[in-house]
């Protein structure tokens, strides 16, 4: 089975030739003077195909939650396959992706919130970020 | 055992993520759900059943070619 083995919410990412590029990655906090605002961050994300499921379609899904009422605000779902990857024999696949539209998930009020991820069903890791207001001063 | 194409398709309907598939194989077939699990079963089930024999499912991605990925994608801004 497929599984998420990274997701790190960052300014920004891009993959370019297989490989991951991650700039100021780990946020937690995001400052907003004022609201609604848009979340404004991305999330890079590494996957683990299986050798023997890299024929298949993937479904891989981001959603953000707000943690004070589980509402979800955003979902970006993707498909992928894999069409051309050279692996050794029983090499699993290790596939980076970056979900740049989670920048654009509405943030209607201060709080926590929950970024989910999966492939195919199956959920990596639950990440948090703190939309605060900017500190006085 | 017969062997058919199950072209994948993913877009986004009244804010929900839709799967659904189409053969070539079989003009007129579609199949439709929420995931890609669901549509699997969903699509091999009926396409046995069209066939009357069970058949194995070679899967098409429709996406953009990224490299060595082909990847299809939709987003839904809920609120």
């Amino acid at each position: 089975m497929a599984e998420l083995t990274a997701g790190i919410v960052c300014e920004f990412a891009q993959v370019r030739e297989r490989l991951l590029f991650v700039s100021s990655g780990a946020i937690t906090r995001v400052v907003h003077e004022t609201l609604p605002a848009r979340l404004g961050v991305m999330l890079a994300m590494v996957v683990e195909v299986p050798h023997d499921e890299r024929d298949r379609a993937h479904d891989l899904r981001v959603a953000v939650y707000r943690n004070d009422t589980a509402q979800r605000t955003f979902e970006w779902v993707a498909g992928f396959q894999v069409t051309g990857y050279a692996a050794q024999p029983g090499e699993s696949l290790y596939l980076p992706f970056v979900a740049a539209e989670m920048g654009t998930a509405p943030i209607p009020v201060y709080g926590g919130y929950d970024i989910r991820m999966s492939v195919d069903g199956n959920d990596g890791p639950l990440l948090t970020v703190y939309v605060v207001d900017k500190p006085p001063g | 055992m017969a062997t058919i194409e199950l072209v994948i398709h993913i877009e986004a309907a009244n804010g929900e993520a839709v799967w659904w598939a189409e053969s070539p194989e079989v003009p007129g077939f579609s199949a439709a759900a929420p995931t890609l699990a669901e549509l699997r079963t969903r699509a091999t089930a009926a396409l046995a059943e069209l066939r009357d024999d069970p058949v194995e499912i070679v899967e098409r991605l429709v996406g953009e070619e990224r490299g060595d990925v082909r990847v299809a994608e939709t987003e839904l801004v809920i609120a």
